[in-house]
């Protein structure tokens, strides 16, 4: 037994390993942000290629983007300019007006929830939870079968004739937006202080004053965040649309899908990377206003 | 004479889960002069600060009446009350500056423009804090806070300034200045102050008359004086400074005063007026500092003795726990006003002890252990 060795051998060992786990550090990270990150960036560079293929790079080319404002292809597929812009406007005016009306009627609800002793709150605030927790089909298939016998019931008791569109569509959003809206400002109203809102009546502020000087400021930067959230949420949902919208009333999401159904092309990828481009401008708008507000 | 605040029969039950109830505050009255500094102390959970919030009125008490300035505050709600509170955490406001903090009682009085900015100056000069009017609360120390929430709340010129113990998150160098700083402003101002604290300490320091609580009731009101010299009950002694209790059995009265004795072992005479019967159980209260220590040195019979069981120098004193019967001891405080002029003792020394009669407090409560009972019945006293 060299006993004088085996500290030194020791030594090297754990060196050699400190080394190991230095680069296995190293390559779980990378390879992580690959698995989330590798597809998307793959979408946004094959936006640029000139091939109709998505599998092969024939060089640059901003033709998809072109065609996307001009209309016009090469490649035979029609992508007609109107189309998607009138798709690409359903998307915001029903993000625009469901996120408006989700996030009122959501702040309403969490304040509630959280200011409030009152017989069945338990229950609100478990269904409150169910929209987000309950498959977007399930909801999809459930609002259309309200739809219709709604519809129905109206044309039989009212003699008026309503059909599937985008209001339908709207009411569907601001559905399952109330509830992720009243869990994110919830969430914030939870963190502030009861005793600013007794400070603030302390001197002499009534209970209306008290929430538009003190609560609302301090919990705006929750119901942002809610906002833009649902904002998204809307802009990006495809199932519950697909059941709830009629003829013509198509948001982009599922004039895509659309597309994809005819062939996948590079056209896609540009449509797919302006609509990443926009959200990611949404969520550095958001992390800007809360900075600036906390 | 004048009353700043009135309680009258004010109860306060609070309904917590499962419907169970908590009396937090039980029939309790109270007056509180105009332009007196007034504590409210006890210990956490005493009911100290559900009191001061009904008079705030932030809660509602259940029975009774709150009554300010010779005003039924029933149906008044906070924001048309009288006073004004400096809460524990300061409460301020997160997203105003400093200026728009002090001004916001004053906006909500709907005063023009002028004049609450010129209020907003002075208050601000008075507690120091000129030349941070820009800054967010944030940016402030613990004491420029705590300043902020005393100028936010001053500027109303309310005649009653409530404090929920607004010093408890300041260190002790900067609560010590803080305290006789908000005493010597009480007294310039010459407003009504009530002020909430389970520090013993802080309310001896500042207040003209304290009242100790303990679970939902007043046991004692009276200045630091009476509430130090003159407890009423053992609670009290033992919550406001330190306190020996001895408890014994009246044998004896006669003179204005009685003879107790202690552990069936020792006799002690204290001068006690009331009438009490003999055989009566009693506990003597002894505050460690009224005591003396001497050597043994001298044959005579007369006085205490006990033998020292501990020494510990804490630098401004020396305390000194003294065997004074087989089943209570004694601790005593010297100063150490010479430093290394004094007599020292050492552990097992037997030593005499004085301690002036009427330094001893008696309190008509207390019991007696079976035992000891016993004891004093087999056991004939040894004379002192």
């Amino acid at each position: 037994m060299n006993s004088a060795a085996s500290p030194d051998f020791k030594h090297t060992v754990d060196l050699a390993i400190r080394h190991v786990g230095r680069f296995g550090l190293w390559a779980i990270t990378l390879g992580g942000l690959a698995f989330l990150y590798l597809p998307i960036a793959i979408l946004v560079v094959y936006s640029f290629n000139a091939s109709r293929m998505n599998a092969v790079w024939r060089g640059f080319t901003l033709d998809w983007y072109r065609s996307l404002f001009a209309g016009v292809t090469e490649s035979g597929v029609d992508v007609t300019n109107a189309q998607i812009w009138d798709a690409l406007w359903n998307s915001l005016w029903v993000g625009g007006i469901s996120t408006v009306v989700a996030t009122i009627l959501g702040t309403l609800v969490a304040l509630a929830l959280e200011r409030f002793r009152f017989k069945g709150r338990n229950a609100l605030e478990a269904l409150l939870f169910l929209p987000i927790i309950i498959p977007d089909i399930t909801m999809g298939i459930s609002l259309l079968v309200l739809f219709s016998l709604l519809f129905q019931l109206l044309q039989t008791v009212l003699g008026v004739r309503l059909v599937l569109d985008l209001n339908t569509v709207m009411i569907g959003h601001i559905t399952f937006n109330i509830s992720y809206v009243a869990v994110t400002v919830r969430s914030r109203i939870a963190e502030l202080d009861p005793a600013l809102e007794e400070a603030a009546m302390d001197l002499g502020a009534d209970e209306l004053r008290t929430f538009w000087r003190v609560t609302l400021p301090l919990i705006f930067p929750g119901i942002l965040s809610g906002a833009l959230l649902a904002f998204t949420l809307s802009l990006d949902d495809f199932v519950i649309t697909f059941f709830t919208a009629g003829v013509g009333s198509t948001t982009l999401p599922v004039f895509v899908y659309g597309m994809i159904k005819l062939a996948v092309t590079p056209a896609i990828n540009a449509i797919s990377t302006l609509m990443l481009l926009a959200s990611l401008l949404i969520v550095l708008l958001s992390l800007a206003l809360q900075r600036r507000s906390t | 004479m004048n009353h700043a605040i009135e309680l009258v029969n004010v109860s306060k039950t609070f309904r917590g889960q499962n419907n169970r109830e908590f009396r937090a505050i039980e029939q309790l009255n109270l007056q509180i002069h105009d332009g007196e500094f007034f504590s409210l102390l006890g210990p956490s959970g005493c009911g100290k600060t559900t009191l001061l919030r009904m008079i705030a009125g932030f809660e509602t008490p259940t029975a009774g009446e709150v009554v300010i300035h010779g005003e039924a505050m029933r149906d008044r709600p906070a924001f048309h009350r009288p006073v004004n509170t400096v809460f524990q955490n300061y409460a301020l406001f997160p997203h105003l500056t400093v200026a728009e903090n002090v001004a916001f009682g004053l906006e909500m009085d709907n005063l023009p423009k002028a004049q609450i900015r010129s209020r907003v100056g002075d208050v601000l000069a008075l507690v120091k804090l000129n030349g941070l009017e820009n800054r967010r609360p944030r940016q402030l120390s613990g004491g420029q806070q705590q300043r902020v929430a005393l100028a936010r709340a001053l500027v109303k010129k309310p005649q009653v300034l409530l404090f929920d113990e607004p010093l408890g998150a300041l260190d002790l160098k900067l609560r010590k200045a803080m305290q006789l700083e908000l005493k010597h402003m009480q007294q310039q101002i010459g407003i009504t102050f009530v002020y909430v604290t389970h520090d013993q300490e802080e309310a001896l320091t500042m207040s003209n008359r304290i009242a100790v609580m303990s679970d939902g009731h007043i046991l004692q009101v009276g200045t630091p004086t009476d509430i130090y010299e003159e407890p009423n009950c053992r609670f009290v002694a033992d919550f406001i400074g330190e306190s020996n209790f001895l408890i014994g059995q009246v044998i004896e009265q006669s003179m204005g005063g009685i003879v107790a004795l202690i552990d069936g072992e020792l006799t002690l005479s204290v001068p006690y007026e009331p009438e009490i019967p003999v055989g009566k159980i009693i506990t003597l209260v002894i505050r460690p500092e009224k005591v003396t220590i001497h050597p043994d040195t001298s044959g005579e019979n007369h006085g205490l003795r006990g033998t020292v069981k501990d020494v510990v120098y804490i630098g401004t004193d020396t305390r000194f726990v003294i065997q004074l019967t087989s089943r209570s001891e004694l601790i005593v405080r010297r100063q150490n006003i010479h430093h290394g002029n004094l007599d020292t003792f050492t552990l097992g020394e037997q030593v005499q002890i004085r301690v002036a009669p009427n330094s001893i407090r008696v309190l008509e409560e207390g019991s007696l252990s079976p035992d000891i009972v016993q004891d004093t019945i087999n056991t004939p006293p040894k004379s002192v």
